[in-house]
């Protein structure tokens, strides 16, 4: 995965769980279903993230049993995660701004 | 037909086997892969697919290909294995068994250190140098193991297949041949004491220095059986699936 791939995946996964705890399977469909279909993460791309994410300190998981030996693990984010989402918002709005003045300029 | 009991199981099943991720984490990702592949076999089951056609769906929808498995591999990787990673191949061929000989040349290093111990070890005889063989042998084999699996946290079916009970028969090896050892010295003494050319100092003597023998081989295969309870405790502790294995 490159590191323009993972950035946008792991801003993604920040964005979905922006509106409360939700676990992998939620993720993916919360991210494809917003997003019209535009923006999909794979599982193979999404786990990855979400671990590396967790070991930062940008997210937290929470087991929750489901029933003899079965268990979900459902992710939120925490303090550094929301700090992190401040950030990155304010970064793609700037991109989008400017994206928007530079083709409004050229049309 | 019935439905399989557990439908992901052999999907499941395949992804532990080639996902190089130590335990307890390998369990979590297979826990959590479970939990997905459920969450999204209901979900095509509520769009109106069959039970086959929704299990097939979900095993596609929620697959890991192998550039997957490798970045998963990639962010559980230990930090011995970072640093043996970084290291060239010719350093590295070199650190692993340095890592692994250091602290059993330095418990060497304290025996031999130790006077009276040497000098207890040469009471016992020649047939001490088969104890300190054999039991040593067998910390070797559990000191490589600790190594392995909770110093560089390598679970992989190569480095699980050593989980067996070779130190355990060692350490039986060892104890035995101390008590053979002991049995030969008292053996020996009987020999002498029946033909009158002992004189009680060398009786005293003699009643003793058999049992260093037999006291240094029970000690080491203590010390085997101990290390051999702790690393299986320790491989349990990390959910590690054992196979049934014998022992003497």
């Amino acid at each position: 995965m490159t590191a323009q791939r993972e950035a946008r995946g792991s801003f993604l996964v920040l964005v979905a769980l922006k509106d409360g705890p939700k676990h992998g399977y939620e993720i993916a469909s919360f991210l494809r279903e917003r997003s019209g279909g535009f923006f999909s993460l794979s599982f193979g791309a999404l786990y990855p993230i979400l671990h590396r994410l967790e070991r930062e300190g940008l997210i937290a998981g929470d087991w929750r049993d489901l029933g003899p030996a079965k268990r979900k693990k459902v992710y939120r984010l925490n303090h550094r995660g929301e700090e992190a989402l401040a950030s990155e918002r304010e970064r793609a709005r700037a991109l989008a701004g400017a994206l928007a003045r530079l083709l409004g300029e050229a049309g | 037909m019935n439905a399989p009991a557990d439908p992901f199981g052999e999907a499941l099943a395949h992804v532990a086997e080639r996902l190089d991720v130590p335990y307890p984490d390998r369990a979590e990702i297979l826990d959590e892969l479970a939990a997905d592949l459920e969450a999204a076999y209901h979900a095509f089951r509520e769009r109106g697919l069959g039970e086959a056609d929704a299990r097939d769906a979900a095993l596609r929808e929620v697959s890991l290909d192998p550039a997957d498995l490798a970045a998963l591999a990639d962010v559980h990787r230990p930090a011995a294995r970072r640093a043996l990673d970084r290291l060239p191949a010719r350093a590295r061929a070199l650190a692993e068994p340095a890592a692994l000989a250091l602290p059993f040349l330095a418990l060497l290093w304290l025996l031999s250190a130790e006077v009276p111990l040497v000098l207890f070890l040469r009471e016992g005889g020649a047939a001490v140098a088969l104890v300190l063989a054999l039991g040593a042998l067998a910390l070797f084999l559990e000191l490589r193991r600790f190594f392995v699996w909770f110093v560089l946290r390598d679970h992989g079916p190569a480095a699980l297949a050593e989980d067996t009970p070779a130190p355990l028969y060692l350490a039986a090896g060892a104890a035995l041949a101390g008590l053979g050892g002991t049995a030969l010295g008292y053996h020996v003494l009987l020999a002498r004491w029946e033909s009158g050319l002992l004189s009680p100092e060398a009786l005293r003597a003699g009643l003793r220095e058999p049992l260093a023998c037999a006291v240094t081989g029970f000690a080491l295969a203590t010390l085997t059986v101990l290390l051999h309870g702790a690393l299986a405790s320790g491989l349990s502790a990390l959910r590690v699936p054992r196979r049934k294995t014998g022992g003497p």
